[in-house]
């Protein structure tokens, strides 16, 4: 009767996700899966893996959806079979859609490796259920507050799930203190990434303040003494400009070997992205910088994080927006972009964080002094629109429209020869604009 | 106005450890409402070990923080004890908000039993709850009947003693405790709130009334300018639509 529980639940995962992409309802990432949590509870733990499939988990507030992209690409460019969630469906339902999707009616499951990217109150659920060989935490921002009450909150949560893999490596990110001193087992082995502190870069200084909240007591202050761990992999030789950034991975364990790398993305977040994911493919696998280096290429950035797109005839950049300090990191990258023009869309439902209180901690002040028309929507539009007024953005150039197809269009329409336009949505917008086929990529 | 400068003081406590829901929306909405009326808003930060000169400043404000941040502030507050409660008791304008909030009460009270104390400037006291509240906020200020717009988060219940007034009534959502339908605080001139949101942005009348009680308790009687607030009504109104 359980046997037969467990295939009518994976059946019933299947059929539902074909439905749904065959009617063109949406996205089949989590309903299929909630269906067959109702038909078996347990249905994670009884999935069979084969033997040499290692598990790899990426949990943390930021920069989940784009390292496991990262990473699965690298083990693909090895030549590897990779099983992962990469529709951003990081529940407990929509992991298990993507599992039962990958499974055979019985259960099984064959690859070589399977990347999840993991929401942090969902990761015991996993780590419980699965036999877990590496977690990565990529850093502890204050994201959706709302949802965990504080970090304190989430970082607790965060080590609830890594005490219930006992044999698993730990990979964390040394420049965040509340990840470096996540707490984790005795028999887990503790990996750590971060800048380099040796490095004489004009930049580093910028990059390793970025790591803290601007507005918090330091390193020093806020955990009391406490030193930086030492480092298994280093970043050092940032370069950057508005479109690519180059940089060093020094591999300690491995007689300091360095090898350089070209990221043709911005932002010092993917930087840290990247270097976490040759970090844990170096960890776990054998790939060469020439592999490594052929997967950023190819790796097309999941879920619109500086995403070009097309719109009717033109061409936009979309870049996720959803916390203070990754908005800032992204004011603070396009602002230098020459004939820059902004549609800022934020909406409030779960998924983006119900209260919207960030946006004034986020530094809309870098946009002040523009000259030109700045568009706002989404169901909190007047929020933004109110933001940007108090940063100090001409009243009357602050176009408000609720409706987000409407909002898009007046905006290329304005858009002049040579402009460029950034679209800066929440989780849900960036959702609704693909659900509407309003944007398709460009690779 | 007849050009002479008005310049108000504010002084902005622990702006490095209390910062987590927007706090600082509310001072730079103070500084933009008084710059569109040419006051000067001087604001001074205070943070851990720093002194307050209570004779210096017009207006306080204190945002929330995170536990471990709240009992580095709670230890250093008692140090600044006496001179807050002097500038409180001498009408001095104090917008307190969640966390700061409750640190200007007796005590907290953690889930394990044991005793964050405040600096006991007002006869309230917060008891941790084992429901968070979470949501969209709609009151109503008792003294001007207004509506006030913000976004709670905090699992702490809050009970005002016998001689304290509340700030508003709660039309949705669980306000100081959740029990007694009232939120916030109001002392003299102190407004304690578990609303953030920010608060002031969408609450433009809730400013205004915050620099007039400053502009009166420095005894300057110019007439108060009105400026437009078109887009903080309409941003005001979506939020006394939404739901909890």
């Amino acid at each position: 009767m359980q046997n037969i529980l467990f295939i009518l639940s994976i059946l019933a995962v299947k059929t539902v996700a074909f439905f749904i992409s065959f009617l063109k309802l949406g996205q089949a990432s989590n309903l299929p899966g909630k269906i067959a949590l109702k038909i078996k509870k347990d249905i994670l733990k009884q999935l069979k893996f084969n033997e040499d499939l290692k598990i790899i988990v990426i949990t943390g507030t930021n920069g989940k959806s784009t390292t496991s992209g990262m990473l699965t690409s690298i083990f693909r460019a090895t030549g590897k079979t990779v099983i992962t969630n990469s529709a951003g469906a990081n529940l407990l339902t929509g992991i298990i859609t993507t599992l039962c999707r990958n499974s055979s009616l019985l259960g099984k499951i064959n690859a070589d490796f399977l990347v999840l990217e993991v929401d942090e109150a969902t990761l015991k659920y996993i780590t419980e259920a699965l036999k877990v060989d590496l977690i990565l935490v990529t850093n502890l921002f204050r994201d959706q507050l709302d949802r965990f009450g504080e970090l304190d909150t989430t970082a607790k949560l965060i080590e609830e799930g890594i005490k219930k893999s006992k044999n698993a490596q730990i990979v964390l990110n040394a420049d965040d203190p509340r990840v470096a001193f996540l707490k984790t087992e005795t028999t887990q082995k503790k990996i750590y990434y971060g800048l380099s502190s040796i490095s004489n870069d004009e930049n580093s200084l910028s990059l390793s303040e970025w790591m803290k909240d601007p507005e918090e007591e330091d390193y020093k202050c806020s955990h009391r003494e406490i030193q930086k761990p030492e480092l298994n992999f280093l970043i050092s030789d940032i370069k950057t400009d508005h479109l690519s950034t180059y940089f060093n991975l020094i591999e300690v364990s491995n007689n300091l070997q360095k090898s350089n790398f070209f990221l043709p993305m911005v932002g010092i977040f993917n930087l840290y992205n990247a270097a976490s994911a040759i970090a844990i493919a170096k960890t776990i696998s054998s790939p060469t910088q020439m592999q490594i280096q052929k997967a950023f290429q190819a790796y097309s950035t999941l879920f619109g994080r500086g995403e070009k797109i097309a719109v009717k005839n033109k061409t936009a950049w979309i870049y996720l927006i959803k916390n203070p300090i990754g908005t800032t990191e992204v004011l603070k990258t396009l602002s230098k972009a020459p004939n820059a023009r902004f549609l800022i869309a934020i909406n409030d439902n779960f998924a983006d964080g119900r209260d919207v209180s960030w946006l004034w901690d986020a530094r809309f002040e870098l946009l002040s002094n523009s000259k030109k028309e700045i568009f706002v929507s989404g169901k909190r539009a007047f929020d933004m629109a109110l933001r940007l007024k108090y940063a100090n953005v001409k009243q009357d150039l602050i176009k408000v429209n609720e409706n987000i197809k409407t909002a898009l269009y007046n905006a290329l329409n304005t858009l002049e020869d040579g402009e460029t336009l950034y679209v800066l949505p929440t989780y849900t917008v960036l959702l609704e604009m693909q659900r509407k086929k309003l944007c398709k990529s460009v690779k | 106005m007849t050009g002479k400068v008005i310049n108000l003081d504010l002084c902005y406590l622990y702006p490095k450890l209390l910062n987590i829901y927007g706090d600082r929306g509310n001072v730079l909405t103070l500084s933009y409402r008084c710059s569109q009326r040419n006051i000067g808003l001087n604001i001074t930060t205070i943070g851990i070990g720093e002194s307050v000169d209570y004779e210096k400043f017009d207006l306080y404000f204190i945002g929330g923080g995170q536990d471990e941040q709240q009992l580095l502030v709670a230890n250093d507050l008692q140090e600044k004890k006496e001179t807050l409660i002097k500038a409180i008791e001498k009408n001095a304008i104090f917008l307190a908000i969640c966390g700061g909030y409750q640190l200007l009460g007796k005590y907290y009270k953690t889930p394990d039993g044991s005793e964050l104390k405040g600096i006991d400037a007002l006869d309230l006291y917060t008891v941790a709850g084992n429901k968070r509240m979470i949501g969209n906020v709609l009151c109503r200020e008792i003294e001007s009947e207004e509506t006030l717009v913000g976004f709670e988060n905090h699992s702490g219940k809050t009970f005002l003693g016998k001689s304290l007034k509340p700030l508003a009534k709660v039309i949705r959502g669980g306000g100081n405790n959740g029990e007694d339908g009232f939120e916030g605080v109001r002392y003299k001139n102190v407004f304690g709130t578990y609303l953030h949101g920010s608060l002031l942005p969408k609450n433009p009348f809730l400013t205004d009334k915050l620099i007039k009680l400053a502009l009166e308790r420095k005894g300057i009687s110019a007439p108060f300018i009105n400026i437009d607030s078109s887009i903080e009504d309409i941003a005001h109104k979506k939020a006394v639509n939404l739901s909890y």
